[in-house]
């Protein structure tokens, strides 16, 4: 019996001797002599085969290996990158009647395998993502496509079914030019092993995928633009953000991405370390039903918010700067539209909180005092409901504000968050806003990079999800103007982009008059960056691995 | 006895495949589905969502989904993810190996840990290692993991430095097995301790029970030394529950600890359940769920076959 202990004594020695001093130096890692940065991201990707996924997560890790042919700046515009020029009507890249498209690509631009990029990889990007056999996600855009012809090895002609606005969205970030050479032997391409070990044109490739663990990349030293600081880099995968910040307090990691506001603050505080953080395009905001609950087509109105002057006075109580500031610390601001940076920002003020004129305008719309505080109408209360996703403390926390907020003014507004699931779930799922069964749904949302597919599906009225539609569409507030529709719809066959911007702007200025949405906040996109890792900067539109060819080690 | 395991085995296939439906029908009715993670997308159009559920069957009656899935796995065949787009199989043997590796530890430490503690605490009841004992075993198994874990972690990773946050390896370093050593030392020693708190307590009840049986009387009384008495008149007894708890724990050899695996970001099976669930990744689902029962099925089968061993007085048919 009491040699039993004695093992459990040489256990606890092994296990105490193996814990040697820290081995975490940031940046060091096998290779000594290289540099490498490690990045811990807070999900896996899916795949790397950018057709293939929506996830944050790995475009992050996507847009080090691959390149389009031309990809959005910081301002929302499209700048050339494996074309040599963004084709336009006025550059002569755009047929006049708008239909054919013109693409000169880079000479000199090799994959990372040093086969030379051709037009024929275009043209076989194209038909990898139409391969009815591949479950690609880009068909519905694509599609649109009639055909691309090669014309030399640098020139290829795409030839567009009609007119198409935002073709700019096509070969661009975040998707990107495939290799022909690597995968046309394939009949299709959904369990290619090149999804999970890619390669590009980009500035660096995968060499390996441990699941769950980590993706390494090395870097192309014939990048075209220019050979990368860096020699490795590594994606950490972490299961949740506990872990990610873990790893910065422990210096196990170099840059950790996808953080909150609030993580903001704590970065500030740590040793070595600082946040990078810019409001992103996504925005936090209130979608108020403008149609009757049990009336999806948007034929009756809704008894409280049908009302321009409810929804105005809704808008006129809540004090969005004090949400910032107070729940978001302040890291972010304050939502006004759906484009709140770059070349599509119409030049709007945030709504101005003003509690006095709300109270006025319910008192016009017929809404009186009545007892309890809580106003009435025709003896109907003044009470709505808000939705938003279960278990997130932020939005549980502006709710409380809001809530407050109405209060004051004589709204009772009452709670029920239900699973991200049921609230934003498909028609055929019975999803509360597919459907129109809510009052007000409180959830987020990422606005295209170009306006034309954000806007267009949540405005126009023939986007309101109902029953001949199969609820295809995101015009969850049933919004029904007959001027904004034509704008859209201008928009769409317009390939000038100042008279589209124009025409953008006169919809977002009048979705501020209508309030339809209620812009709450934009979201940060904050990062954790070591200070030893020089060249990360945040970018609206992108992610923060962008210009990942230009950082450096201090 | 061959006859007997050939019955058991034979009618464990009903409740097999009565457990896979069952499964099958519960993920169904759980909101959202595969396509949820697309939704607040702006980039990614309802069309091509619809175009894709259609292609992966999800628009088939359920019924149908159902079938097709049992057919093919009859077949050998578990699927694709519908996440990864990778086939369920290779996705499982990644992580497999991580989970191994964890579990097998776990249960090793636990056992050498919990049986001679229980053992101990029952030979000397109500000596102030009994009461120390039990209470360690208490606060072992009343400690919720995940805050023992994430108490760890500030412990020996922020405060001490000793030990790394996360991980299994160090990325880029190779095998090093006094680094594998370090990783894994705080998720083993939090799971073997939430383990031992309750096999030690397991342990000493079945010795108490055991230990004032006439035979052990008898056994005393024939002049035997007092550890021989313990450990193979005693324990040799006492051990048949153990045995149970252990057979219905084995099979967490397989689906491996959720909560340990992502506090401790351990590339795990349990990882590959919970980013399954979250996603609605009905093929990699249904294929850990219909393992496991599978190997939930064996392990009670195992047990009674081992009691034979322990207990000659029990007979098979």
């Amino acid at each position: 019996m009491r040699r039993v202990p004695s093992v459990i004594g040489v256990l606890l020695i092994v296990l105490v001797t193996a814990c040697g001093p820290g081995d975490s130096k940031p940046g060091a890692g096998a290779g000594s002599g290289s540099s490498q940065v490690r990045i811990t991201l807070s999900q896996e990707p899916d795949t790397l085969n950018p057709y293939y996924t929506g996830l944050r997560a790995a475009y992050t890790v996507t847009q080090t290996i691959y390149n389009g042919l031309w990809v959005v700046d910081p301002n929302g515009e499209f700048q050339p990158e494996l074309a040599a020029d963004v084709p336009t009507i006025r550059n002569g890249g755009v047929s006049p009647d708008g239909k054919t498209i013109t693409v000169k690509l880079r000479p000199g631009v090799k994959w990372a395998d040093g086969q030379p990029l051709t037009a024929a990889d275009v043209q076989f990007t194209w038909e990898a993502v139409m391969n009815p056999r591949n479950t690609t996600l880009g068909k519905s855009t694509y599609g649109k496509i009639q055909t691309i012809n090669v014309q030399d090895e640098l020139t290829l002609q795409i030839q567009m079914a009609d007119v198409f606005s935002d073709y700019l969205i096509l070969f661009s970030y975040p998707q990107g030019i495939l290799p022909r050479h690597a995968l046309g032997g394939l009949d299709e391409l959904n369990r290619a092993e090149f999804n999970r070990k890619p390669f590009g044109t980009g500035p660096f490739r995968v060499t390996e995928w441990a699941a769950a663990s980590h993706i390494a990349l090395e870097a192309i030293p014939n990048y075209f633009q220019g050979r990368p600081k860096l020699d490795r880099v590594i994606f950490r995968i972490a299961p949740d953000k506990n872990t990610q910040l873990a790893q910065v307090r422990a210096n196990e990691t170099d840059v950790a991405v996808d953080l909150a506001e609030g993580d903001a603050v704590e970065i500030e505080k740590l040793n070595g370390w600082a946040p990078t953080s810019v409001a992103g395009l996504s925005s936090d905001r209130l979608f108020l039903n403008l149609a009757d609950r049990g009336s999806p087509d948007g034929l009756r109105p809704h008894p409280i918010l049908g009302d321009k002057r409810v929804r105005r006075a809704l808008q006129a109580a809540i004090d969005k700067q004090q949400i910032v500031d107070r729940v978001l610390f302040g890291k972010t601001r304050v939502a006004s539209s759906e484009y709140p940076v770059g070349m599509w920002a119409p030049n709007l003020p945030p709504s101005s909180y003003d509690p006095e004129a709300a109270k006025r305008l319910l008192d016009e719309a017929g809404w009186r005092p009545g007892s309890g505080g809580i106003r009435g109408k025709d003896g109907r209360p003044l009470k709505l409901t808000i939705n938003s996703t279960s278990g997130n403390r932020l939005r549980e926390d502006v709710e409380q504000l809001i809530q407050a907020s109405w209060k004051a003014i004589g709204v009772d507004l009452e709670i029920k968050n239900v699973a991200a699931a049921v609230l934003v779930g498909e028609w055929s799922a019975n999803g509360l806003v597919a459907r129109g069964d809510f009052d007000i749904a409180y959830f987020g949302f990422t606005p295209s990079i170009d306006p034309h597919s954000s806007i267009a599906v949540q405005f126009d009225a023939k986007e309101i999800p109902r029953e001949e539609n199969q609820g295809d569409g995101s015009n969850y507030m049933r919004y029904k103007d007959p001027q904004v529709d034509s704008w859209i719809r201008e928009a769409d066959t317009t390939l000038d982009s100042a008279t589209r911007k124009q025409l953008y702007e006169n919809v977002m200025r009048k979705l501020a008059e209508d309030v339809p949405i209620i812009y709450l906040y934009n979201r940060a996109n904050v990062e954790a960056v070591n200070r030893r890792v020089q060249g990360p900067r945040s970018h609206p539109f992108r992610w923060l691995t962008w210009n990942i060819h230009e950082w450096t080690l201090a | 006895m061959t006859r007997y395991l050939l019955r058991r085995l034979l009618e464990s296939l009903p409740l097999l495949v009565g457990i896979t439906f069952a499964s099958f029908v519960l993920l169904k009715l759980t909101p959202g589905g595969p396509m949820a993670a697309y939704m607040e997308n702006a980039d990614v159009s309802r069309a091509d969502v619809a175009r894709i559920r259609a292609q992966l069957g999800l628009d088939d009656p359920a019924p149908l989904q159902y079938l097709r899935w049992i057919g093919n796995v009859a077949r050998g065949d578990w699927g694709s993810s519908f996440v990864t787009h990778e086939s369920v199989a290779a996705r499982i043997w990644e992580r497999l190996p991580a989970t191994l590796t964890l579990m097998t530890v776990v249960f090793v430490l636990m056992l050498l840990i919990a049986v001679p503690l229980g053992v101990l605490c029952a030979a000397r009841q109500g000596s102030w290692l009994d009461y120390a004992v039990s209470a360690l075993a208490f606060v072992g198994q009343a400690m919720p993991p995940f805050w023992f874990g994430l108490l760890a972690i500030l412990l020996f990773s922020l405060q001490l430095g000793w030990l790394p946050t996360s991980g299994s390896a160090t990325i880029g370093m190779g095998f090093n097995p006094v680094d594998r050593l370090k990783h894994m030392a705080m998720p083993v020693g939090v799971l073997a301790a939430v383990f031992a708190g309750g096999y030690t307590r397991y342990v000493r009840a079945s010795m108490l029970e055991v230990i004032h049986q006439d035979y052990i009387r008898t056994a005393r009384a024939k002049g035997l030394h007092e550890q021989g008495v313990i450990v193979r008149h005693a324990f040799k007894n006492a051990a048949q529950p153990l045995v149970t708890l252990l057979a219905i724990d084995l099979p967490e050899l397989f689906t491996g600890a959720v909560v340990i695996e992502t506090i401790f970001a351990w590339p795990g099976m349990g990882r590959l359940f919970l980013e399954s669930i979250v996603r609605l990744d009905y093929p990699v689902l249904m294929a850990i769920l219909t393992i496991s029962a599978v190997l939930i099925i064996l392990s009670n089968l195992v047990a009674d076959v081992v009691y034979g061993f322990l207990d000659p007085r029990i007979r098979y048919r």
